[in-house]
């Protein structure tokens, strides 16, 4: 059963929205359990996740399959280096062509989280006060049903195959190894720690497609100056960029 | 406690077909990579004397360091040790390095290294997923690999794996380890299949350990290649240590791409604080690519197929001249597509650079065409220059067909093949500097290059002087910039940077400096700190020395301050960067026993004869590696930057400095050989042992 | 400088291609590889490797840029001994004098060059001689 809220109804005069972004002071991110929504008109007990207060977003034509985020996230999670109990998972075909041979697989925070819903513990939970969809590891009884319940390929809920539960993104709310306060109110190592800026923050909750999460970070910054296109499509090149010959 | 290492190494006899694990324990000392490599060789080779790098008995130990798969900055280099096939006109035990995944991904899946003895009877690739070690049929009966190219090898692999992305198990529980990633891997191509002697190791789409020879050695063990795919962690001492001194590097050093600094000229000047750039695009679009945890990314992803993916630097700049002398320009499809046929037949891009270079000589002279004394049709059928001479020349040497064959055996080994050897070697028609190997710094100019090279068995291609004492030095000048720092203060921040000299004259290169022994010292550290901190710990040539950089306080660099916080928060050791020296030093003397077990003495550690005769620049009628080289030097009781082109090397002179080296070094100067005391105090009575019997102790 | 009197027959002889034994020898210095020698066989071959890069082509920080370098000295050197134009030797010895650094000199010398190379078309009949004085001139 979901780790959920029940909030009383505040009555008319409080619109849907209102009451998504500011009931409590806890914006809500769904609304669960069957209840039926009619205009503004709320039923007395609503079953709600609220939304996470942070969302990673990604750039895949910036990102250098470094893994640095990778080594970084699993090093600050678990005092080791691994990519496979990295909760960020990068992948790269190393013979592929750009700008398709990258995925940024971070999680999401869904506003309606799968993976919370199908916690029969409440393991895997909405951080109360801020809304991060994360994993209390005593909780967990492997079930994996977390999982499977990821709508997205590759599962951004993992099984952490040596430590025996399931993990997924805090957005660095619990980083034992690394001296500084993670959450949407923190840092994330995985920000910090890339090279170019690929992994940025946002507290807007993105719109729901792989554009919202796979944006273009590259016009704000030196990008450009390095001759590598800004714009949207990663393809179109403009003045110096991509002009000269080097290879080097 | 955990110090960054895997716990095993593995060891794979191809001729019994048995895999061993050893236990890292008995390696530490010697950090990882080079250092392993040739401790690995000195306890498996039991005839050291063997200087036949295709002889079965040939070990080739592959690997990195604590750094590798750990947040460490530009830490994850993969280093290769063994006999190598291309040194002239031994092939001393050498070593190669190369970028990507390949030491981090051996780690994860348990392996420290992995170290290759004797040869498989059939073609075999090594499958390594976790603890899990096979040895496959590589040949058209089993995987079918034997016979593809580099890349294709690579993509059949992944294939075998099922990698496409999405989570997968390496065994058959849950618990067994899981993972996203592609195997990394490490091929030959044909030229390495064919047993030439200059071909490579090539691994993803351009990482390449390219200079030695081991392509060839590869193919000797009829192994077409090593993949692995690891699902485990690497342990550090301190995690949190570990991410502070990465973020501290990389914040405090790296280049900030919101807020950058650079010198007037930022490349290659600036090393551990240098940019991505989109030139390694050749015009196509493309995204940076970085090897495993680092914060720099110097290679590129293009767009357009077939154009050099994943391939950088030397590889992508060798046919420059040819071209631009043939078409009038040079080309990135050209220069690209170049880069990507040599990874994929495995090729070194030296041979191609040389053979280009020297045959064009003897073109000229009229001594190439059918029937000539160098019999070939090449320059009949195909324009010199142009891509197709190139793609053809590349084919012909994989292939060991028509003039293929000559190549095939180096350059070294065609031109004695021809009695054309001391004669172009002298003119410097064919600039082998030492040891076989084709001119890629001037010892002439940038003395400790040389030098170093002349000491070792190969190019050093160590640029940790380089950058900062030549190129910044020589750009700034040759375009009027105001340089990052005057030459004082460039010996002052590097003295400081440098125990236990600590001595400001070694970067002094003037005329009397080159021969003197704070250049003494200055090879002896630099030999050290490459050694230690870079061919065995595993950190990359184009992140470190960093002396001089424009984000430090004072300019000055990360080195010195970074090493050591590196060291202790994988290590758990406190190791100040004068012990890191020591343990190089170390290394380095390991390396020197194996060189005069083969029958190194100091008499054959002369330069190529054009060294002393031609001097370093352009004049008519002279054909050479012309360097307007700009160095620091100490003249007349000051400091400045000199342009030292037009220099030659003194014969005795340097005959003097290697006596003045040797003794510095506590090896005795009439052979170049280690004292037994030497030895003793860097604990390594064994090898004084060995060389003892042997009857070349330093006296 | 001022057009001399070319005849046609020095045009030709100042224009040609030399073979390589009569090369004149720069150096593409690239950071990957260290330096390559190149053969440069004619005036116009010599124009087309001088690259005119600025302080703003650096500062673009992403392009690594290799340097073609020529002496100017030994240029002068060649074009006097080799093939054999005096005039431009001289005006090309007189900029290498001033010892300005190579990336300041090199937008000069190819300047120089450039003109000349007008002359030559124009002494050979290529070209109609104010057309191209006044292109050159731009």
């Amino acid at each position: 059963m979901a780790d959920i809220e029940k909030k009383e109804a505040t009555g008319s005069g409080v619109s849907r929205r209102e009451f998504i972004t500011g009931v409590g002071g806890v914006g809500v991110g769904a609304v669960l359990g069957g209840a039926l929504l009619k205009g503004i008109l709320l039923p007395d007990e609503v079953y709600a996740i609220p939304a996470s207060e942070g969302y990673l977003l990604v750039d895949t034509k910036k990102c250098a399959t470094c893994a640095s985020c990778m080594l970084a996230c699993s090093t600050a999670h678990y005092g080791k280096a691994s990519l496979s109990l990295s909760r960020i998972q990068v992948m790269n075909d190393p013979l592929g062509l750009y700008p398709n041979d990258v995925a940024q697989n971070q999680c999401r925070q869904c506003p309606y989280p799968a993976c919370v819903d199908a916690c029969p513990t409440g393991a895997n939970h909405a951080d109360p006060e801020t809304g991060v969809r994360m994993v209390d590891e005593a909780k967990c009884i492997g079930c994996e049903r977390c999982v499977q319940a990821c709508p997205f390929t590759p599962s951004r809920m993992q099984w952490n195959h040596e430590d025996k539960h399931a993990q997924k993104c805090d957005l660095c709310k619990d980083t034992p190894y690394w001296n500084e306060e993670g959450g949407p109110e923190g840092k994330q190592i995985c920000m910090q720690v890339c090279p170019h800026n690929a992994i940025s923050f946002t507290k807007d909750v993105p719109v729901q497609t792989d554009a919202g999460y796979d944006v273009n970070l590259r016009k704000d910054d030196a990008w450009g100056q390095f001759g590598f296109s800004t714009e949207d499509d990663g393809m179109t090149l403009s003045g110096a960029q991509g002009a000269t010959y080097g290879g080097h | 406690m955990a110090d960054g290492y895997a716990p095993r190494i593995l060891k794979v006899d191809l001729t019994t077909r048995e895999v061993e694990a050893l236990d890292t324990e008995d390696y530490k000392d010697w950090g990882g990579g080079v250092g392993m490599g040739a401790k690995l060789f000195w306890d498996l080779v039991e005839d050291k004397t063997l200087t036949d790098a295709f002889d079965p008995r040939n070990v080739v130990s592959i690997g990195g360091g604590a750094f590798a798969g750990t947040p460490v900055p530009s830490a994850a280099r993969s280093a290769v040790a063994g006999l190598g096939a291309f040194g002239y006109p031994v092939n001393w035990f050498t070593t190669s390095n190369f970028g990507g995944r390949f030491s981090a991904m051996l780690k994860l899946a348990g392996w420290q290294m992995v170290t290759v003895v004797g040869k498989a009877d059939s073609p075999v690739w090594i499958d390594i997923r976790d603890d899990k070690v096979e040895i496959r049929d590589a040949a058209e009966s089993g995987d079918g690999l034997w016979g593809l190219d580099a890349h294709e090898t690579q993509k059949a692999i992944y294939e075998i794996h099922g990698a496409d992305g999405t989570w997968r198990s390496t065994g058959a529980s849950r618990d067994s380890g899981r993972t996203t990633q592609h195997p990394a891997v490490l091929t030959i191509g044909l030229a390495g299949e064919n047993m030439t002697r200059i071909a490579s190791l090539i691994h993803d789409g351009g990482s390449g350990a390219g200079q030695g020879g081991f392509g060839g050695v590869f193919g000797s063990k009829n192994l077409k290649a090593i993949s692995v795919i690891g699902t485990g962690s690497i342990e550090v001492a301190d995690a949190a240590m570990v991410l502070d001194a990465r973020l501290w590097a990389a914040d405090q050093y790296g280049y900030q791409v919101d807020g950058l600094k650079s010198f007037a000229i930022s490349n290659p000047c600036q090393v551990f604080s240098g940019m991505p750039s989109a030139s390694t695009g050749f015009g196509s679009p493309a995204r940076p690519e970085g090897c495993m945890n680092c914060h720099k990314s110097c290679h590129g992803v293009r767009a357009a197929s077939g154009l050099g993916n994943g391939s950088h630097c030397y590889d992508t700049q060798i046919w420059q001249v040819p071209e631009k002398t043939a078409t009038g320009a040079v080309t990135g499809e050209t220069q690209g597509r170049l880069a990507d046929l040599m990874q994929a037949l495995s090729i070194n891009a030296l041979a191609l650079d040389t053979a280009g270079f020297w045959l064009g000589k003897l073109n000229e002279k009229g001594l190439v065409g059918t029937g000539k004394l160098v019999d070939t049709d090449i320059f009949e059928k195909y324009t010199f220059g142009t891509y197709e001479w190139a793609e053809e020349m590349l084919h012909r040497m994989a292939e060991k067909r028509e003039v293929g064959e000559l190549l095939a055996e180096g350059p070294a080994r065609a031109a004695e093949k021809i009695g054309r050897l001391e004669e172009d070697v002298k003119s410097g028609d064919l600039p082998l500097q030492e040891w076989g190997y084709p001119h890629h710094y001037d010892g002439r100019t940038e003395v400790a290059w040389g030098l170093g090279s002349l000491l070792s068995s190969r190019d050093i291609n160590a640029h940790d002087f380089n950058w900062i004492c030549m190129w910044t030095v020589t750009l700034h000048t040759l375009y009027g910039l105001p340089m990052p720092v005057e030459a004082e203060e460039m010996a002052n921040i590097i003295a400081k940077k440098t125990p236990p000299y600590n001595d400001p004259m070694i970067i002094d290169m003037s005329d009397e400096g080159m021969y003197s022994e704070s250049m003494a010292k200055l090879v002896s550290w630099h030999t050290a700190y490459y050694m230690y901190y870079k061919n065995s710990m595993g950190l990359c040539d184009w992140a470190y020395a960093d002396f001089v950089n424009p984000y430090g306080e004072n300019l000055e660099g990360l080195t010195g301050i970074a090493e050591p916080k590196y060291v202790e928060g994988v290590t758990g050791r406190v190791e100040p960067l004068e012990d890191g020296i020591k343990r190089g030093t170390r290394i380095w003397n390991l390396m020197r026993a194996l060189y005069i077990l083969e029958g190194r003495h100091r008499d054959q550690e002369v330069y190529g004869d054009y060294m002393y005769e031609v001097p370093s620049m352009p004049v008519p009628g002279y054909m050479l590696m012309s360097t307007p080289q700009c160095v620091p030097v100490f003249e007349n009781g000051e400091w400045s930057y000199k342009m030292v082109a037009g220099r030659m090397c003194d014969r005795q002179k340097t005959e003097d400095w290697k006596s003045i080296y040797y003794e510095f070094e506590g090896w005795d100067p009439a052979s170049g050989w280690p004292r037994r005391s030497t030895l003793e105090g860097m604990d390594m009575g064994f090898v004084a042992d060995e060389l003892e019997a042997a009857g070349k102790l330093g006296a | 400088m001022a057009i001399e009197a070319l005849t046609q027959e020095d045009a030709q002889r100042f224009a040609r291609t030399v073979d390589s034994a009569q090369a004149f020898v720069a150096t593409i210095m690239s950071p990957s590889m260290g330096a390559r020698a190149a053969q440069l066989t004619s005036v116009e071959m010599v124009n087309g490797f001088l690259q005119a890069y600025t302080i703003d082509d650096f500062k673009s920080v992403g392009l690594r840029l290799d340097i073609h370098y020529v002496d100017f000295g030994f240029l002068a050197q060649w074009l006097d001994e080799v093939i054999g134009d005096a005039g431009l030797a001289a005006e090309i010895r007189a900029l290498h004098e001033t010892g300005e650094a190579f990336g300041l000199l090199v937008h000069k010398v190819k300047e120089v060059l450039e003109e000349r190379l007008v002359h030559y078309r124009v002494a050979l009949g290529e070209e109609q001689a104010e057309e191209q004085l006044a292109e050159s001139t731009v």
